[in-house]
């Protein structure tokens, strides 16, 4: 082995690590308080769920994860809508978290987006405006109505490309119809479903998920719109038209 | 474990039918090796902590998806980094490692082995600070690699790369290292 290697393998041997923890006893207290193996899904009042994204198609499959037992696809342009015999384990959080991006004001959300940002006439300027630098690439604008720890809506645009791709997992009963907005193609999903995206490594990142109701996928243009609040199909759709 | 150790495979086979005190031996076994990889990744103890927790136990409910006859090891690095990952988002730090201070040694004499004697203690503590110094994922793979000694699959699992990703940036970490640390000590 070279001198170099040999120096920093013995330089590991004189780290100063912190003390390790004892970590048996709290996770077998936490594994007997949950009996049952699979979490359950709360449905809760209203529930976010957003992504943000994928690298490459063929890295997903460099992802043990993924390639088991999926029983459907749904494709709408960057993203990928995976029907799945069994939903992976997440935590729950509540609110948007950090992951929107940053919060910017309508306008310079225009401005750094690469795309023309549109806001859904029927439900006003968004309270809350956040714009994410990508993946995707090209940028997310996120449209928070109600705030970000207690949201009632969330509106998303990104400019979807076929290489980079949301995954997002739906279970056996989470009911995903297709629709038709302003002709162009859409899936309204309802139950639960949750999103997981590849980040720019290639990894899987399943915690960074929001347990979600119902949403809207739309494409519009080179586009794709996301809404996700606690309404009806009819409702999102009508949202959906008043996109100008 | 009393009597005969059971074997990796024989505690994960066990674990999986739901036996607890199986699950825990494992979580012995790995609970180190886990803390120290979040903890590089992660940067500070206590979300290391937090994250070898919560991948334990994200774990035992992902079981029955474990291949049997899988190591373990590497499946536990890649669900443990994963927490440790999401933990860091949201902080932008990282583990600032240091030397242990050997208070026994009388300066530049008697150093208490020859593995230790390899390099200088001032060597050391440059080559540290060059470590220390390397972009994040140079700085991840090297002490992936030779401080925490995982293998190039392990390493790979913890970092969510390929395993030929895991070949080229270490190479290219170490050349930069050479470079950093001056051509002519470690040529």
């Amino acid at each position: 082995m070279p001198e170099l290697e040999l120096a920093l393998r013995d330089l590991g041997g004189g780290l100063d690590w912190p003390v390790e923890p004892e970590l048996e006893h709290d996770v077998l207290r936490r594994i007997r308080e949950a009996p049952v193996r699979r979490r359950r899904v709360p449905r809760r009042a209203i529930v976010i769920a957003l992504a943000v994204l994928a690298v490459a198609v063929g890295a997903v499959f460099a992802v043990p994860q993924t390639r088991a037992a999926v029983l459907e696809f749904f494709h709408l342009r960057g993203v990928t809508i995976q029907r799945v015999e069994e939903l992976p384990t997440v935590s729950v959080q509540t609110g948007l978290g950090t992951f929107l991006g940053d919060p910017v004001t309508l306008a310079q959300a225009r401005e750094r987006a690469d795309f023309d940002v549109v806001v859904p006439e029927a439900l006003g300027e968004p309270d809350e405006v956040y714009f994410q630098s990508g993946p995707p690439a090209g940028g997310m604008v996120s449209f928070v109505y109600g705030t970000k720890d207690d949201p009632r809506a969330l509106f998303t645009e990104f400019a979807g490309r076929v290489d980079e791709i949301i995954f997002k997992k739906v279970a056996p009963e989470t009911k995903i119809e297709a629709v038709t907005v302003d002709g162009q193609p859409g899936y309204w999903l309802e139950g639960a479903h949750f999103f997981a995206y590849l980040d720019r490594q290639g990894d899987m990142q399943s915690e960074q998920v929001r347990l979600a109701g119902n949403v809207l996928l739309w494409e519009r243009g080179t586009r794709t719109l996301r809404l996700e609040a606690d309404i009806s199909k009819a409702e999102a759709l009508e949202i959906a038209a008043s996109v100008d | 474990m009393e009597g005969r150790p059971l074997k990796e495979s024989e505690l994960v086979e066990r674990a999986k039918q739901g036996d607890e005190a199986a699950y825990g031996d494992l979580v012995q076994a790995y609970q180190g090796i886990a803390f120290r990889t979040a903890y590089l990744i992660a940067g500070s103890a206590a979300d290391a902590e937090d994250a070898a927790q919560e991948g334990f136990v994200k774990a035992w409910s992902a079981l029955h998806r474990f291949r049997p006859g899988a190591p373990f090891r590497p499946w536990i690095l890649q669900i443990v980094a994963n927490e440790a990952r999401n933990r860091r988002r949201a902080a932008g730090r990282r583990a600032h490692l240091t030397l242990r201070t050997v208070a026994a040694t009388p300066s530049g004499e008697a150093a208490p082995s020859p593995e230790a004697n390899a390099i200088g203690a001032e060597q050391r503590e440059e080559l540290l600070a060059a470590v220390n110094e390397l972009r994040e994922e140079d700085r991840l793979v090297i002490a992936c690699r030779y401080f925490l000694e995982l293998s190039e699959e392990e390493t790979a699992a913890a970092l969510g790369w390929r395993r030929g990703t895991v070949k080229s940036r270490l190479s290219r970490a170490l050349g930069r290292l050479r470079e950093d640390m001056g051509e002519e000590s470690y040529a």
